[in-house]
């Protein structure tokens, strides 16, 4: 995923943020503890968001402890210990990452070819572990990452469609947090946001695929960059309008307010700012 | 694909009446739906579509024969309509609309493309879906149910989230007032400036 769904953290009271905080340090040691120190560069702050869901659809509250971090050795910062919601998170982001470099390894050319061919060698180790645990999730990205690569192959210029593979692999993802299997609503909720994470980065990378001649869907739709802009946001508030409705129908018994806030002030603020380069990590003010 | 081996496919006696077609279809689909744990196999929805279709058409030609082809049409597709429409609640979206593009003609109908639009939307696929519904729209602008479609898709396209607490009105647009909000902040404070200076000690 890519760092787009974030809280507003001037939104946010103190002990929401530092339970936000406390989840992100809690995915980054899951990740060293499960897969060793180097897994722990693939963090990213989306993640968290599927953790916070699955602690809150299960009213798992989490339990932060004061530790050391080797970004910040000197002082202890409030970590959460190890919940259901963060071995998830942590399988997902494994899965995903491995997914994202046999992408690239069958995409690039040259040297960049020959890395994503040595670090799939490496991280095929990972996802082993990581499909034992979930093998329907690990073959659900197996399958859409196949799909988006066919879709691309034959230059797809329909957004819904292009979108689609991101979206169900987000939905995957969203109903591995509900092990029962009944919540649709859930794996739905995911859909859109999946479908909005696909969208905004295709934004954010126009003038790159533009100059490069890569795939995107936006410049295969004839769209200009204004314009594409526009479309971007208009169908992600249409995406977010639909979450929103999934979102009413699950039942959260913690994490609340982080939950709204991110669904609510979050994901419009991203959808907003569609197309800008911008830091993937909430803003400090 | 003969009849007989149609027949056989919904497991009826050959020359089995209409009803029983549709009964016998309904359960097979289901049961392909629940073996697929709620995404039925293509190949089987299609063996059992191309069955359906094959055994219906038979019927209904008989059917305009008697009754002239042009009543007979716009009966057909009423039903057929119908049956779509229960395709679509029951999540078979992608079978819905393999059946509805085989329809000659279908897009000059409004129930058509407000289908095409329902399947799309339960697809997800929201952008298609508005584009639909905006024909459906057109074509037969008094339904009720094709406008309320359609603008509730364009609310949300407007910013619009069901149950935002951070907007506390019942205005449509209410994220989006949220995420405008700079422009409403910098008029107050350029009124709170020039009524007393404030935050300067005034």
């Amino acid at each position: 995923m890519f760092g787009y769904v974030l809280p507003r953290k001037s939104e946010l009271r103190v002990r929401e943020w530092e339970s936000y905080r406390a989840y992100y340090c809690g995915l980054c040691k899951e990740l060293g503890r499960e897969y060793g120190f180097l897994s722990r560069f693939v963090l990213n702050y989306d993640l968290v968001l599927l953790a916070l869901t699955a602690d809150s659809l299960a009213g798992e509250c989490g339990k932060a402890c004061g530790e050391r971090c080797i970004a910040n050795p000197l002082q202890k910062h409030p970590v959460c210990q190890s919940t259901p919601g963060l071995r998830l998170a942590a399988d997902g982001l494994i899965l995903t990452v491995y997914y994202k470099i046999w992408d690239d390894a069958a995409d690039e050319h040259g040297a960049k070819r020959l890395a994503a061919k040595a670090a799939l060698r490496a991280a095929e180790r990972w996802r082993k572990k990581a499909a034992a645990r979930h093998p329907e999730l690990d073959e659900a990205l197996r399958r859409e990452t196949m799909r988006q690569a066919e879709l691309e192959a034959r230059g797809s210029a329909v957004t819904d469609e292009a979108a689609d593979p991101t979206a169900r692999m987000t939905q995957a993802l969203f109903e591995a947090a509900d092990p029962s299997g009944e919540n649709r609503a859930l794996g739905r909720f995911g859909y859109f946001l999946g479908k909005i994470l696909y969208l905004l980065d295709a934004a954010e990378d126009y003038d790159e695929d533009a100059a490069s001649g890569a795939y995107n869907v936006l410049i295969r739709a004839g769209l200009s960059r204004e314009a594409a802009r526009e479309h971007v946001q208009f169908v992600c508030r249409m995406c977010a309008g639909e979450a929103s409705i999934c979102y009413q129908e699950l039942i959260w018994k913690a994490h609340k307010g982080i939950l709204d806030n991110i669904l609510y002030l979050g994901v419009p603020a991203s959808i907003e700012h569609a197309g800008e380069k911008r830091p993937r990590k909430p803003e400090r003010t | 694909m003969t009849k007989q081996q149609a027949y056989a496919i919904l497991g009826l006696r050959d020359g089995a009446g209409e009803d029983e077609i549709k009964a016998a279809y309904r359960a097979l689909a289901q049961k392909a739906q629940a073996d697929g744990n709620g995404t039925p196999s293509e190949a089987r929805m299609n063996e059992l579509n191309a069955a359906f279709d094959l055994l219906m058409g038979g019927i209904r030609a008989d059917g305009n024969d008697a009754s002239g082809a042009n009543a007979g049409g716009a009966q057909d597709n009423r039903t057929l309509f119908a049956e779509i429409r229960t395709m679509i609640q029951n999540g078979q979206a992608d079978a819905a609309l393999q059946r509805l593009n085989r329809i000659p003609g279908g897009a000059e109908i409004a129930e058509w493309n407000f289908l095409v639009g329902s399947a799309y939307y339960f697809k997800g696929w929201v952008n298609e879906a508005l584009r639909y519904f905006e024909t459906a729209c057109r074509l037969d602008p008094n339904n009720r149910e094709y406008s309320a479609a359609l603008n509730n898709l364009r609310a949300r396209g407007g910013g619009a989230m069901n149950g935002n607490p951070f907007y506390a009105g019942d205005n449509a647009y209410g994220s989006q007032a949220v995420t405008c909000s700079c422009c409403d902040m910098c008029a107050m404070w350029m009124c709170m400036d020039a009524l007393c200076s404030c935050g300067r000690g005034c």
